[in-house]
């Protein structure tokens, strides 16, 4: 920190209320707190139940009050007091503008959704209102009352805390540690941790948020992913959270963990807990948004009180401002796509393929021209089979024929040989790689492409080949030179897209292939995956997201436990076929017994 | 471009700085010692260098694909022995090289196959071997009399020159040369860079993460086990703990030159610039009169100097490159965010 920092911290400090903000967090005013000694002001005393029967209807207080009561776009009919609120901030990054002038207030009781484009400014404020990074400009407001965050802690001793997409558990403490890490109650003059008391101030909790005593002492890692959600609220709620901000909560849900997340901030909301919530997906919004804000290119677009009146479609028009995307556009058009015409062989073909306990007695065939979903909750066996594709993993039992003939692929590079690609699911991790160039991240999966000899490579040759992929692919850079790490996400998968592409596939495996990229890219994605198809390739598609397996796919198998539960028949063959319909019969499939 | 940009650019080139700092010690040192430049001293100072610019050549293939190598430091006293004592029992010379390239190419392969084949951590497995081979050095040493040949041909490999080069540098160049082409310009080489950036990643994308890593540990020990021919032909004689303490000098010259311990990043000729640079830096201190004990201790300290002189001219060079007309354009944000993320200013995770 330095030394302007500090004085700006103790100077804040001293004049919103008595902390020690630059003690260490484990033995700091928390641990203070914890103990009842610190906290001067009842409404933030560290009693989890009192939440229960206390909400907070924290009064506007402090003098700045009046001056600054003037009316700002999101003054909306609501009538819950306003507990955080943003006026006209902005923030700059050397070369850009992330955020100009934003307003947004927060109120009690109230879910007020975020949405924008990747690079619209939505992680940038949350940042701001969580204390991660200060404001250039404008101002931030907690109870009508002006503050400056040095950091996230000082965000959290004004109750805002904040949830972000990737999990922030440490995963081998237990659920009950990471509760209370660097904030634990102390007995025996602060020597041993008090686990009782511990113990006691979440059970009223843990009930209403359906979490077992058993899964307080497993260690947090175990957990699902929506249960490792539920204990990060938790967290925040045990420390008095009156503001929870939601940074994409359902990324890597399943259908059913969202609903039940869903049902969460409802008693989140109940409770008076105002939610920030930021999502890329429109069809959640619906019962559930009390307020909607819309950013685009760092400025606020608008902010919508009456969200019954909104459809996804008129959110995407407010996000992308361009011509109107109906969400149908997005996943294609199925009639005018000019199909494939020609034989329709069999491409790749699975008999009783196990690999146990994860893939169990997998039948199914992939012809030219189509498109084969699969679908299925987390765990349910889908990647392991793509990986089994690959040659990722061996075969304990039964047979893969590629192109009519029975092989044994015992590595990705021998799968690559043989006509298969995958685009990975998990981009940053499994796909890209960082500091190569856009060319070399291109051509790495087949350098004999390239290579005179097979050894040496022809450096103007693979640039050229690799470019023509970039224009055709629509790859957004300024050079192909560019290192991947420096593109957005859409622009780096279609980069991995061109990397499959490059190997001249004759099957090519889609495992999640929009996740986390904004609507635009997500439309140019499917695109790909229809041109691939429509000249003859073959596809497999992986999705959580129901909508975009039921629109893209000609067929869907589903899966449950490792094993094929069923198939339908996907919208993008059958004009007839109702979206919602058909992610309801797959769901029945993917969780319970066949419903047939 | 301005002048400004011009500056920058030239400063971001990787290597630039390690270069620089080079000169300025050789400038220092001829500044300060009359003797430092003749002909004598420099051929000195190749020749002395030749083993452990091969080291460090052949380690930073490893590092670049994201592994260590201990081993080589106990491979290159090994392979001396190994070499001198064929040679001793009247072997003929181009076998005697061969079992001492061949000693390094076995402790390269046990190191491969138990770190790629079994997935055992390369740190402990190569510690191990640097600890079996010191061992196995130590056995050979005091049971069999490594005093030498007749001056001859082995010998010459060192004393005799070429064009006034000694044969032994010239040889150590076309390695390197070798080395750094394969490295940058064949898809063998391609592939260990991607291994080191992602091997996860690069398994998928249908590289063989596993093959690579055996290769890489065979390239490493046979380059130290040649290492250690030149090695003997420059000494003669081969005393047990020969070579010992190479490991750790080839990894801080590769990391003087910029490549990654993490992986991924690093070049063989940096890395032998980085070598050269302490080579140099004995040898000039020899000359000044600086007391041995105290070359450790001057060493270590200028290896740290030079790598944060490095990292603060690099710092200098990326804010010299920030545009300063206003920007038009919000960054990429979600996950997305990497660009604008490594421009902003270090964000706490949350606490």
């Amino acid at each position: 920190m330095t030394l302007s920092g500090f004085l700006t911290t103790c100077r804040n400090s001293f004049t919103t209320q008595w902390e020690w903000p630059w003690s260490p967090p484990r033995l700091g005013a928390r641990v203070a707190e914890s103990a009842g000694l610190a906290s001067r002001d009842p409404t933030r005393r560290l009693d989890a139940t009192r939440l229960l029967d206390v909400p907070p209807t924290a009064q506007p207080r402090g003098k700045h009050v009046a001056q600054h009561q003037v009316s700002v776009p999101t003054e909306v009919g609501h009538t819950g007091s306003i507990l955080l609120e943003a006026r006209g901030v902005g923030k700059r990054y050397p070369g850009v503008i992330a955020l100009d002038d934003v307003s947004v207030a927060l109120r009690a009781s109230e879910i007020h959704a975020l949405l924008g484009e990747n690079g619209a400014g939505k992680s940038t404020l949350i940042g701001i209102l969580s204390g991660l990074s200060t404001p250039d400009g404008g101002e931030l407001l907690v109870d009508g009352e002006v503050v400056k965050f040095a950091n996230a802690h000082q965000a959290q001793h004004r109750g805002i805390s904040t949830i972000y997409q990737e999990q922030s558990l440490a995963p081998d403490l237990t659920v009950l540690q990471n509760i209370f890490l660097g904030r634990e109650p102390r007995r025996a003059f602060g020597l041993l941790l008090n686990d009782g008391e511990m113990r006691k101030r979440v059970a009223a909790l843990t009930e209403e948020f359906g979490l077992t005593a058993e899964e307080l002492d497993q260690p947090a890692g175990e957990l699902g992913a929506l249960k490792q959600h539920v204990v990060q609220i938790l967290k925040a709620l045990v420390f008095d959270a009156r503001v929870l901000i939601l940074d994409e909560p359902t990324s890597g849900l399943e259908d059913h963990e969202r609903m039940s997340l869903f049902d969460q901030m409802r008693q989140l909301r109940d409770r008076g807990v105002g939610i920030l919530w930021v999502t890329h997906r429109l069809d959640e919004l619906t019962g559930l948004a009390d307020v909607i804000t819309v950013l685009r290119d760092g400025r606020h677009v608008a902010t919508v009180a009456d969200t019954a009146a909104e459809t996804p479609e008129s959110l995407v028009r407010l996000m992308v401002g361009r011509k109107a995307h109906s969400l149908g556009d997005v996943a294609g058009p199925t009639a005018a796509r000019p199909r494939w015409e020609g034989p329709a062989d069999e491409v790749v073909r699975l008999e009783g393929v196990s690999r146990y306990p994860l893939v169990n007695d997998i039948n199914l065939t992939v012809r030219r021209g189509e498109i084969l979903g699969i679908a299925g909750i987390a765990g349910a066996g889908r990647t392991e089979v793509a990986r089994l594709i690959l040659g990722a993993d061996r075969l304990d039992r039964g047979q893969i024929h590629i192109n009519g003939r029975a092989v044994r692929i015992r590595s990705p590079r021998e799968a690559y040989r043989l006509g298969v690609a995958l685009v990975p699911e998990e981009r940053k991790t499994q796909a890209i790689l960082g500091d190569f160039s856009l060319v070399k991240n291109i051509s790495v999966s087949d350098l004999r492409r390239v290579s005179r000899g097979r050894v040496v490579i022809d450096r103007a040759r693979e640039t050229r080949i690799a470019a023509d992929y970039v224009k055709d692919l629509g790859v957004k850079t300024d050079s192909v030179r560019q290192r991947i790490r420096n593109l957005s996400g859409g622009n780096q998968q279609k980069v991995v897209i061109a990397r499959c592409l490059f190997t001249r596939p004759a099957l090519l495996i889609f495992d999640e292939p929009t996740q986390g990229i904004d609507v635009a890219a997500k439309a140019e994605v499917y695109r790909l995956i229809y041109d691939f198809v429509d000249q003859g390739g073959a596809a497999i598609v992986i999705s959580s997201e129901l909508p975009e397996l039921t629109r893209v796919s000609d067929r869907i198998v589903v899966m449950r436990e490792g094993r094929i539960s069923g198939e339908v028949r996907g919208s993008s063959r059958d004009p007839q076929a109702q979206d919602s319909q058909l992610a309801e019969d797959i769901m029945a499939l993917a969780v319970r017994e066949s419903a047939s | 471009m301005s002048a400004r940009d011009r500056l920058a650019r030239a400063l971001m080139v990787e290597g630039a700085v390690v270069a620089v700092v080079f000169v300025v010690i050789v400038v220092f040192f001829a500044a300060s010692s009359p003797v430092f430049l003749t002909a004598g001293s420099l051929r000195d100072l190749f020749v002395e260098s030749v083993p452990i610019i091969l080291v460090a050549a052949g380690m930073t293939c490893v590092l670049v694909v994201g592994g260590i190598d201990l081993s080589v430091g106990s491979v290159v006293g090994l392979s001396a022995a190994t070499t001198l004592l064929s040679l001793q029992n009247g072997l003929p010379l181009l076998v005697g090289i061969l079992i001492g390239v061949g000693t390094g190419v076995l402790v390269g392969f046990i190191n491969g196959a138990i770190i790629a084949g079994l997935q055992v951590n390369d740190f402990i497995v190569t510690l191990a071997t640097l600890s079996i081979g010191a061992g196995a050095l130590q056995v050979l040493a005091t049971n069999t009399q490594l005093t030498g040949v007749e001056p001859g041909a082995f010998t010459g490999l060192t004393s005799n020159s070429i064009l006034g080069i000694p044969q032994s540098v010239l040889i150590a160049a076309v390695v390197i040369g070798v080395l750094e082409f394969v490295l940058v310009a064949t898809s063998f080489g391609r592939t260990i860079y991607a291994a080191g950036i992602n091997g996860r990643a690069a398994h998928l994308a249908g590289v063989s993460v596993r093959r690579l890593r055996l290769q890489v540990y065979l390239l490493s020990g046979s380059v130290a086990g040649f290492a250690g021919v030149l090695l003997a032909s420059h000494l003669n004689s081969v005393q047990p703990g020969l070579g010992s303490g190479y490991e750790l000098t080839a990894i801080a010259a590769a990391v003087l030159g910029g490549v990654s311990l993490a992986g991924g990043r690093g070049s063989v000729w940096r890395a032998v610039l980085g070598a050269l640079f302490l080579v140099t830096l004995s040898q000039g201190l020899q000359l000044l009169g600086v007391d041995p004990l105290w070359f450790a201790i001057v060493t270590g300290a200028s290896i740290v100097a030079a790598v944060a002189f490095d990292r603060a001219i690099q710092r200098l060079a990326g804010s010299l490159l920030q545009p300063r007309k206003p920007p038009t354009r919000p960054p990429a944000d979600g996950d997305e965010s990497e660009a604008s993320r490594a421009e902003a200013p270090s964000l706490p995770t949350q606490a």
